[in-house]
């Protein structure tokens, strides 16, 4: 017997994926709201969020002179856990998402002196490893917006890293991997019901407060 | 002549061959901001093959080569990376084909002082 229903909705994995960007992506535009009713320079704040995007560094220059840093979410993986799950509708999980940041530096002139554009790139993608953590985990995100679906998460690791590229690049690209494991529900289709037989019932109170059902229907 | 020496100044004619060559004119600017004119070859290109795993990767290398005796003769030392940042770094210019100015500054410099080849790896640099 196959399935009768079209398979026509995102997984909670999906879902939860771009969860993660919507909810970087607003919040970083708050962010940059507040820096600037604070007279602080609202570029501190930013950050250029991508989902599942392959070679996101190639947004940096010479492509455009934008220069913000730039964060790519990305699905990994999925445990199912069979303790807390059933054979029938639901399986308990434990999803990993990688949320890969690239910082970017050039070097410039500074005074007397120079901004050394490999730690401008290295400073960069500490600073947005920092604005991804603290969005991610602040009490406002506990359940990533998504109470009832999504369990819990948590930061599983955050490592540094260098993108895929030419080691004599005439700029300078930091690269850094943030691991969140969130724990979620996976559903599955279930079979469409076959009406047996339709019966109504009528449920009254009588005065004496007793409860009483009134339903007509055949049966041998 | 012995045969080095001839290939050194074999050398010198081929990096400041702008008119029959491949060689354009590269302004060096040291950490003291004197600027100087030679001559060299140069190259600023996007995708490269890394040469470990054959797999191309993006990304923009430039580079200069110039006669080291063109240096010793202006009075330059070789020009290096500078990683202090309360110095300016050694700097490098040039034109591309299409006549667009490009500023670099020395990321890595590898002195060939066998036959006088200076080869400087270069990056972005903003003034």
């Amino acid at each position: 017997m196959t399935l009768q229903s079209l398979i026509n909705k995102r997984d909670s994995f999906e879902i939860i994926r771009d969860q993660i960007a919507a909810i970087l992506a607003t919040e970083i535009m708050n962010q940059r709201a507040l820096a600037v009713s604070q007279s602080l320079n609202p570029d501190d704040w930013g950050l250029r969020v991508f989902s599942e995007r392959a070679s996101p560094v190639e947004s940096f220059p010479d492509k455009t002179e934008d220069s913000t840093p730039v964060a790519n979410v990305w699905f990994d993986s999925i445990n199912f856990i069979d303790a807390g799950s059933n054979v029938m509708e639901r399986q308990k999980a434990e999803g990993s998402f990688n949320i890969d940041v690239y910082g970017f530096g050039r070097s410039r002139a500074a005074g007397t002196g120079h901004d050394a554009g490999d730690k401008t790139a290295a400073l960069q993608a500490q600073r947005a490893i920092r604005l991804i953590r603290n969005i991610l985990m602040a009490a406002e995100n506990t359940y990533l917006g998504l109470r009832g679906l999504v369990g819990g998460r948590r930061f599983q690791s955050i490592t540094s890293m260098q993108p895929q590229q030419d080691a004599n690049n005439i700029f300078h690209v930091v690269g850094a991997r943030l691991n969140l494991v969130v724990n979620f529900n996976e559903f599955s289709p279930q079979t469409e019901p076959v009406e047996l037989e339709g019966v109504s019932a009528q449920v009254f109170r009588q005065e004496t407060g007793e409860v009483i059902v009134s339903a007509s229907y055949d049966y041998t | 002549m012995s045969l080095r020496n001839l290939a050194t100044d074999d050398l010198g004619r081929i990096l400041n061959d702008d008119i029959g060559g491949f060689a354009v004119a590269i302004e060096i600017i040291d950490p003291l901001g004197l600027s100087l004119p030679f001559k060299g070859l140069s190259t600023d290109i996007h995708q490269t093959i890394d040469p470990e795993t054959g797999v191309t990767v993006s990304g923009r290398s430039a580079s200069v080569s110039v006669f080291i005796r063109d240096l010793q003769v202006a009075g330059f030392q070789i020009p290096h990376r500078v990683m202090q940042e309360e110095e300016r770094p050694w700097q490098v210019l040039f034109l591309d084909s299409s006549g667009a100015e490009h500023h670099f500054i020395v990321r890595e410099s590898m002195p060939d002082r066998t036959i006088g080849c200076l080869v400087l790896t270069l990056e972005a640099y903003v003034v």
